[in-house]
């Protein structure tokens, strides 16, 4: 197995903010990206979204020192990841998304590529740390450094994340684990 | 198929979606999380005047010798006019009708009769506006049978009244509305700002006229303070029990905030309410993130108490007040989200059990 495997050609926007890069521009070009990572360990957009604005806003509020000195797109993937898979954080969003709908607003369209599909649906079975770690893995397509960096871990335990998380996702999709 | 080419199937299909995002603008994200932030801030702070005293910790107190009303309140309007609500000094009071005084009435700038017409008030120019005011609720708490206008400023109008107190301590002011002088308390030094009550012996309905006049919303849409929530069920007893516990207290949460509950999940999961400061019209609208000032968890599981605000909570059901997110940011491990300086911290406010 080898689990920095790159699977995909089309990479996502992996590029740093240059130094002092303005909120708008890191924000526009982060946006879709970071949604995308919070819906899939989310389960939904409504959530996905609520949960990435959380946490670029979070970034703006701190924005001198995140934008200049941290990686911005690892800090916001970071609290993303961490807020998207927790299931106390989880309750009270869902608690917010319930509310939102008693007011027949009507939701935001769904991502049923994210919400339905059965491989996220599998990835969010998973344990909170092997679900941030194979998301970011195959959806973000990060390396183990990265996503050791990414998530304040070391890189053996993302490799040991990612290892027991495919072999779950295997054994509960009813796939070989390699190719 | 194996598990790579399941995953990079699923990894195409899930990037192709996310070109269907529209990415918000950044600046309209900011000024409404701003103004969230805000109306959190200052929900936290009715939260500590109504633990610190009751509600009827006057600070416009009722003047005796203001009288009976005449209850015509004003259609909603879009933005509210000094003559329809001002704060001014008082130069003088002459017993008699404005119109005595100018041959008709309105009586003119600086004249305006008292709610009977019996009494004439000559005031200094608008001091404060309704610009100062982030909503406004009505309540008998304080007084059976005896109805208060409770106005919550927003944070630069208690700058403003705060100045205004400090100009007029000890001199007379008038709150007009509508034209008419409904209240003419002694200023006092050394109140709280945040939330006013405005008494003048109302009943409901004229309570709720001024309310209704100075927020520019119907009457029937100003909140009782001490309305209880709707009452919310659940199948389950126990998550039932949880419901009532926390909407029974949601109003000493934030008594003029829209509060409301949502339908437990499942028994032993969060019971969360919101409580809004702004927006009464439409308490959902614009909901989102920012907007649980308060929430009201039950049985929380053994993985949320570990955290450090939560522990601080105790067991039982409890309301956390200030704001859900700061105890959100706080209650994780490995989270190294800020939490900023400006965010109130959660506050925890531990209910008797059954």
């Amino acid at each position: 197995m080898s689990p920095g495997r790159a699977l995909v050609e089309t990479q996502p926007s992996h590029t740093e903010a240059a130094f002092g890069e303005s909120f708008d521009g890191f924000f526009r070009r982060e946006y879709a990206s970071v949604v995308g990572l919070a819906t899939v360990l989310a389960g939904s957009r409504t959530l996905g979204e609520e949960i990435a604005q959380e946490a670029f806003l979070a970034a703006h509020r701190s924005w001198e020192r995140i934008g200049s000195y941290d990686k911005p797109g690892a800090w916001v993937r970071r609290v993303v990841a961490n807020h998207a898979a927790s299931a106390t954080r989880m309750r009270v969003r869902e608690a917010r998304a319930l509310l939102r709908l008693a007011a027949r607003r009507g939701p935001v369209a769904p991502l049923p590529e994210i919400e339905a599909d059965e491989f996220w649906q599998a990835v969010r079975a998973l344990p909170r740390r092997q679900a941030q770690c194979v998301a970011l893995h195959y959806l973000e397509d990060r390396s183990t450094a990265e996503i050791a960096s990414l998530l304040g871990i070391t890189e053996t335990t993302v490799r040991v994340h990612l290892h027991d998380g495919r072999v779950a996702l295997a054994r509960h999709l009813g796939e070989s684990e390699t190719s | 198929m194996s598990l790579d080419d399941r995953a990079s199937a699923a990894t195409e299909s899930a990037r192709r979606s996310l070109d269907r995002i529209d990415v918000p603008e950044p600046a309209a994200l900011v000024a409404r999380d701003r103004r969230r932030r805000r109306a959190r801030a200052l929900a936290a702070g009715g939260l500590v005047v109504l633990l610190g005293t009751t509600v009827g910790a006057v600070l416009l107190r009722r003047s005796p010798e203001t009288a009976r009303v005449s209850a015509d309140a004003g259609g909603p309007a879009g933005s509210v006019t000094a003559e329809q609500f001002s704060l001014r000094a008082v130069s003088g009071v002459i017993p008699s009708p404005c119109s005595e005084v100018t041959g008709s009435e309105p009586a003119g700038d600086n004249l305006f009769p008292d709610r009977t017409g019996k009494r004439c008030y000559m005031l200094a120019p608008p001091s404060l506006t309704a610009e100062i005011v982030e909503m406004a609720a009505v309540t008998s708490e304080a007084d059976p049978g005896h109805w208060a206008v409770l106005l919550i400023l927003s944070e630069e109008g208690r700058r403003d009244f705060e100045d205004f107190v400090r100009a007029h301590a000890g001199q007379q002011a008038a709150v007009v509305v509508d034209g008419r002088v409904v209240t003419a308390p002694m200023i006092e030094e050394g109140v709280d700002s945040r939330m006013i009550p405005v008494h003048d012996d109302f009943t409901e309905a004229e309570a709720r006229d001024v309310a209704s006049t100075i927020t520019g919303l119907p009457p029937d849409e100003i909140r009782d303070a001490a309305d209880p929530p709707s009452g919310p069920t659940h199948p389950d007893p126990e998550a039932a029990r949880a419901l009532r516990v926390c909407t029974d207290h949601a109003a000493d949460v934030h008594p003029a905030a829209v509060v409301t509950s949502a339908d437990a999940f499942t028994a032993g999961m969060t019971v969360a309410l919101l409580a809004e400061a702004g927006a009464p019209t439409d308490p959902w609208d614009g909901l989102d993130m920012y907007h649980f000032v308060a929430w009201c968890s039950y049985d929380l599981p053994d993985s949320a108490t570990t955290g450090t605000t939560m522990t601080d909570c105790g067991g039982g059901p409890y309301v956390v007040g200030g704001s859900g997110d700061a105890a959100l940011l706080a209650d994780e491990d490995g989270l190294s989200a800020p939490l900023p300086d400006e965010i109130l911290g959660p506050t925890c406010i531990q209910f008797p059990g059954p």
